[in-house]
Parts: structure tokens; sequence; C-alpha cells
């Protein structure tokens, strides 16, 4: 009986030693894929960061806004109104955040906000993929150091971008970045100038103006 | 033979114990050699990405303006970028130039085998070299005496990507196919790093990914407007 007794008692320490010990290998495993995913995360954050300010400043400093307008806005009061970011001018294919070109509607910066969480993923080795889910919120502030929000257009858009990922367990899941994007007129000019050529000069080939075709207030 | 069946239970309730901490510590064991590869691999990730974005936002360091100054990369089946050449200026106080030649060459290393696949892996050899340069428009590359080979690498990449891209997340392309560099406004490197130490059954983390999307230093000129 005592044997017995000894046995159990041998077989309880042993399972409570052993479990515990389990118990930490798990975790230490699940931090070391959650600390991989998030380098990825940062990677694909930059990534995403960088195409957005790719965009033009506002709808009305796009190539084809200047080419109707044949100027390039200069103050903050052209630029879209609070209530019009987002949705309204990005066309029905929505943003695509690594590649703008597929999805040339959503032409400036403001045209990412308010698309939800969106599957992007990251191509590693022999194919495989890694996913993530991203969202944005854009917004105008005052200064480019300020957080708050503006009631009025300027010429600083502030861009916040939210990673997550289920394997993601350290803190809420998910990583934040945040920067601002402010209007460069020399860039808004020379983006044009790519596609058309100078503002004010005659296109190439002679033969005048190319007539400009009334664009729709939601393309503009 | 009594005392061994006297102490049957003894003996099987202590080949139980032992063997359930034998295999306590050879998990455990296993869990802290992969903890240790996979700090060292995400220290080697960082820091090698740290040595490329280096490069990247230093290219083109003092050109006059208006000259792209990379060349297209050389790209082989697996979508690698094997070679890759980018310059910049130093100018010396009498105002003539160094023109500082860097490039990358991707080099196979060794094969490594996980459970169920293989990864080859690679080396990114950093080479520089330094001539006298005249003029802002790119010259003759050097000759290949002149490349010193720097060792700001690592062997273990499982893939390494550099691609040229314009506002749109596109490769900018010529007619002919080639790249056209002049539109190239971004430069988003990509590599994957696959840890030193690959244990048997399987390592729990096989790669470490890594990427950043670099706006070039600008290059064109300014419109007149």
């Amino acid at each position: 009986m005592p044997q017995t007794l000894l046995a159990l008692f041998a077989l309880a320490l042993s399972s409570f030693l052993v479990l515990n010990q389990q118990r930490l290998t798990a975790g230490a495993r699940q931090h070391m894929v959650s600390d991989e995913v998030e380098l990825a995360a940062t990677g694909l954050a930059s990534d995403i960061m960088e195409m957005v300010a790719s965009r033009s400043f506002d709808e009305a400093s796009t190539p084809g806004a200047i080419r109707y307008y044949q100027r390039v806005p200069n103050a903050a009061a052209e630029f879209s109104n609070t209530t019009r970011l987002g949705a309204l001018d990005r066309g029905d294919a929505g943003c695509n955040l690594l590649h703008p070109a597929l999805t040339p509607d959503c032409d400036d910066v403001d045209d990412v906000a308010g698309l939800g969480w969106i599957p992007v993923q990251v191509e590693l080795a022999q194919g495989r993929h890694l996913e993530f889910e991203a969202n944005l919120d854009i917004y105008y502030v005052a200064s480019a150091s300020s957080m708050v929000p503006s009631s009025v257009p300027t010429v600083h858009k502030r861009v916040v971008l939210e990673v997550r990922s289920p394997f993601m367990t350290n803190g809420d899941g998910a990583i934040t970045v945040t920067r601002v994007v402010s209007y460069d007129p020399i860039k808004a000019e020379f983006d044009y100038e790519r596609l058309h050529g100078a503002i004010g000069t005659l296109p190439a080939g002679g033969g005048g103006w190319t007539p400009i075709p009334t664009p729709a207030a939601e393309t503009l | 033979m009594q005392s061994l069946i006297d102490h049957l239970i003894a003996i099987m309730v202590s080949g139980v114990v032992i063997t359930a901490l034998m295999s306590n510590q050879f998990r455990s064991q296993h869990s802290m050699i992969e903890q240790t590869a996979s700090h060292s691999v995400k220290a080697k990730t960082l820091v090698f990405g740290k040595w490329v974005e280096h490069d990247i936002l230093n290219l083109g360091a003092n050109f006059g303006r208006n000259y792209y100054r990379f060349t297209e990369p050389t790209v082989d089946a697996d979508g690698n970028t094997v070679a890759w050449q980018f310059y910049s200026d130093s100018v010396r106080t009498n105002g003539t130039k160094l023109r500082l030649y860097t490039r990358y060459r991707l080099v196979p290393t060794e094969v490594v085998a996980f459970q169920d696949t293989t990864m080859q892996m690679y080396i990114v050899n950093r080479d520089t070299t330094a001539v006298d340069h005249v003029g802002a428009l790119p010259g003759p590359a050097p000759p290949e005496s002149a490349w010193v080979q720097g060792l700001w690498s690592i062997g273990t990449l499982s893939f390494f990507r550099i691609e040229l891209l314009d506002r749109w997340g596109e490769t900018p392309l010529l007619t002919s196919g080639a790249t056209n560099l002049e539109d190239v406004d971004y430069i988003r490197v990509r590599f994957g790093v696959v840890p030193e130490y690959v244990l048997k059954p399987d390592n729990y983390i096989r790669e470490l990914y890594w990427s950043r999307t670099l706006k070039v230093r600008p290059y064109w000129q300014p419109p007149p407007a």
C-alpha cells in the first residue's frame, strides 16, 4: 500500500513538472512565431506606407485634375473637403495597397481611407506566402507633427496604418505605424509632366491642345 | 524473482517517470537551442537589413542631378537578384570627383534540408571600388581587378530580391523590355534568412522575412515651372 501511494505521488509530481515545462515551451514557441511575423509585418507596413505616399496628395492634384485645370493646386482650400476623404472617388475596384497600378482610380492618398481590413500578403522563398490584413485611416492635420484631425483641408494628411495577423500574439496582435504625407507641388507637377508633358506647352507633334474630356465630378 | 515481482509496480512507475522526464528534457533542450537560433537569425536579419538600407539610402550621394545612379538588376529563374550595381560620388576639396561603385553578387552557398523540403541558401557578396570620374554621366564599369570584396553580408539567405519600382508599384519598362531606370522612384528590397542551426526533426521557425521599400534620392531635375 505505501509503495502504491509513493508511485502515485511520483507520477503526479512528474506529470506536474512535465506539463509545466510543456506550457513554458509552447509559450516560448508562440512568442518566437509572433516575433517572426511581427518583423514581416513591419516590412510590409513600410512597403504599404511608401505606396500610399507615392500617390497624388489629393484628387485635385492628380495628373487628371491638373490636365483638366491646366494648373497645379497651390492652396489647401483647393483640396477635398474633410467629409470627402475615402470612398467617393476611388472607383469600384478598391485599392491595391502594394501595386497601385492595378487600381488606377485609387490615385490619391486619401482614397485608401476607410477600406476596412483588407488582405495583403508577403511572398517568401519557394512561392510560400504569409497572410496579413491591413487597415488605413487618413485625416488632415494642421502640422506635420500633429496627431489631431483638422476640420478643414490642410497641406498635411496623416496616414495611420495597422497591420495584423492571427499569429501575432504580442500586445493586441497588430502593429500600428503612422506618418504625415505633405503636399509637394513639385511632385504633383512632375507626376503630371511624366504623363502629359509640360504644363502650358503644346503637346509633342504639334496640332494644338488635345481636347480635354470633361471628367465626371467623382473622377476628379 | 520474488524481489522483482514485489517491486513490479515501482519498476513500471519509475520507467514511466524516467521516460517522461527524459522526453521533457529533450524537448526543453530543443526549444532552448531553437530560441537561441531564432534570436541569432533575427539579429542577423536586422543587421543585414540595416546595411542594405544604408547602401540604398546613400546611393547617388553627391551626384549633380538628373542622372540615375544604379543599373538594372540581373534576375535568375527563381526571381532572385543575382547582380546589381550602383554608385555615388565623393567630391574632393579640389573639386574633382571620386566615383564610388558598389555591387551585390548573389552566390549560392549550401543546401539546407528540413523535414519535408530543401532550401538553397545564398550569400550576397558586396564589392566596392572607387575610381576618378569626370562629369555626371555614368562612366564605363570599372575593370574586374579594381573591385574589392567587402564582407557586409550573411551566408544564410533563402532569397534576395531587389525591385525597381515607379510610383505605381510597377517596374517601369521601355518598349525594348528593359527597365526604364529614369522612371524608378522606389527600390524595394526583400530577403529571407534561414536559421543557422537546423534541428531534428525540424525547426519551428524556418525563415525570417525582411522587406523595405525605400524612396531613392530624387535624381530628376525639378520642372522649370
